[in-house]
């Protein structure tokens, strides 16, 4: 019995070893792979070009297909909510905007397909390089995208001033020092840990009304209010290296920090149990049901190993792909924003029906965030372990 | 005996419902992955 369970560890520990170093291999290939055609992207995208001549890296003189000149056409990226969104900037002879195309973007798809729809893009057309103008300021984003939105008018407005000061001479007036954004968001995220950390120590009376005050607080604030929960893609880009701008998503930080802190710390993960918006969302539908932990009976390995594997999957493919969005099934947008394609309605339906009934069945079943609390909890512990017989040994 | 009966019946229904939501995971996955994979290619 105890061989057999040491054998056990053992798989476990070389599958964990195996899943990272695939890791590894996947986001050095992911790197080989990134380097796309942006030219023929441009052509397609923007079809007014003709002719593209280098003048500078990234940066074209453009004309058409009469051999007009058209002015320069300068590739810019900043980093939107999945990671650097790449736009191709068109600017006139008088250092205004008349074109702009994604060429490359992380974005979760139906984001961005909610931006390009609404025409965001046209906002932009006929803005000079002497206008001081961001999100909220002169252009209005769209909403529950704004980190697309704000990614489109950055990288445009980062072009617009690179044509127009390094390759048509113009004086460009200095761009506004951008601000740390501390709001409503961090504000309440920071309270929800602070409850969370003090509420789940054994010597708290309260815990229980503690929990559903986190909970629905976490469910209405950070769902539905700001639908800013914790994704599959935030930890595809922490392994990126796609690190967003600190000052407009401190949030992100905040978030990814305290949930890191504190599984290194404390060995404990208070996002999920405490204020996660969706964990929130089944428990409130498995009051109205009475809903109890229902187990798969022998089949619990199975689905639990079967996760841990579409999820493996999941990272990996975002890594080749270098695109952390590409993956992210959550169903989260979907509830919050009503936003998501056919398949996460019909999985949005099923897990709430079931909620009822079940006990947080996508926390249990379907969540990414339980295999790699799991990954990195086992890799925490391999690693005390093998510090504390060192310093046993020493 | 009924109470067996209903518990075998309780999991049959929560494996059924797993099920459908694994390979609905799966379908989304596939669907993302592929429209990604026709941008880039």
């Amino acid at each position: 019995m105890c061989n057999k369970k040491s054998n056990k560890k053992k798989v476990e520990t070389w599958l964990a070893i195996i899943a990272m170093l695939l890791i590894i291999v996947a986001w050095f290939v992911g790197g080989q792979l990134e380097n796309a055609d942006v030219l023929s992207s441009i052509k397609a995208k923007m079809p007014k070009i003709a002719k593209l001549e280098e003048v500078e890296e990234s940066t074209y003189k453009i004309s058409d297909s009469n051999e007009e000149s058209l002015g320069y056409l300068t590739v810019e990226s900043y980093m939107g909510y999945g990671g650097p969104l790449k736009m191709a900037v068109a600017v006139d002879e008088d250092g205004k905007i008349f074109d702009v195309a994604v060429i490359n973007s992380k974005e979760t798809p139906s984001y961005l397909k909610k931006v390009l729809d609404a025409k965001f893009l046209h906002r932009l057309i006929g803005k000079s390089y002497q206008e001081d103008y961001s999100l909220g300021k002169g252009i209005d984003g769209v909403s529950s995208a704004t980190y697309s939105s704000r990614a489109i008018v950055e990288a445009s407005k980062k072009g617009n001033r690179f044509v127009a000061a390094k390759i048509l001479g113009f004086d460009v007036p200095k761009a506004a020092s951008s601000s740390l954004k501390f709001g409503t968001p961090e504000i309440i995220l920071l309270l929800l840990f602070a409850m969370g950390y003090f509420a789940h120590k054994s010597s708290f009376k309260y815990t229980k009304i503690a929990r559903w005050g986190t909970m629905l607080i976490g469910l209405f604030v950070l769902g539905f209010f700001y639908n800013k929960p914790f994704t599959l893609s935030m930890i595809n880009q922490l392994l990126l290296g796609y690190f967003p701008p600190l000052y407009s998503q401190l949030y992100w930080y905040l978030l990814l920090g305290g949930i890191f802190l504190a599984l290194t710390v404390e060995n404990k993960n208070p996002y999920c149990l405490w204020f996660c918006p969706f964990g929130a969302a089944q428990e409130c539908m498995g009051m109205v049901g009475g809903a109890k932990p229902r187990s798969t009976g022998k089949f619990k390995n199975i689905f639990k190993w079967s996760l841990r594997i579409i999820i493996l999957f999941a990272i990996l493919t975002a890594l080749l792909l270098r695109n952390p969005g590409v993956t992210s099934y959550e169903v989260f947008g979907t509830l919050f924003k009503l936003t998501g394609s056919g398949l996460q309605f019909a999985i949005l339906g099923i897990v709430l029906v079931s909620s009822m009934f079940i006990k947080r069945p996508w926390c249990t079943y379907l969540c990414p965030m339980g295999p790699v609390v799991d990954h990195f909890t086992f890799i925490r512990k391999l690693i005390t372990n093998k510090w504390k017989s060192k310093k046993v040994n020493a | 005996m009924e109470k067996q009966k209903s518990k075998r019946v309780t999991e049959f229904i929560v494996i059924a419902v797993v099920i459908v939501c694994f390979c609905l995971v799966i379908f989304q996955l596939e669907t993302t992955i592929q429209n990604e994979l026709n941008v880039l290619f």
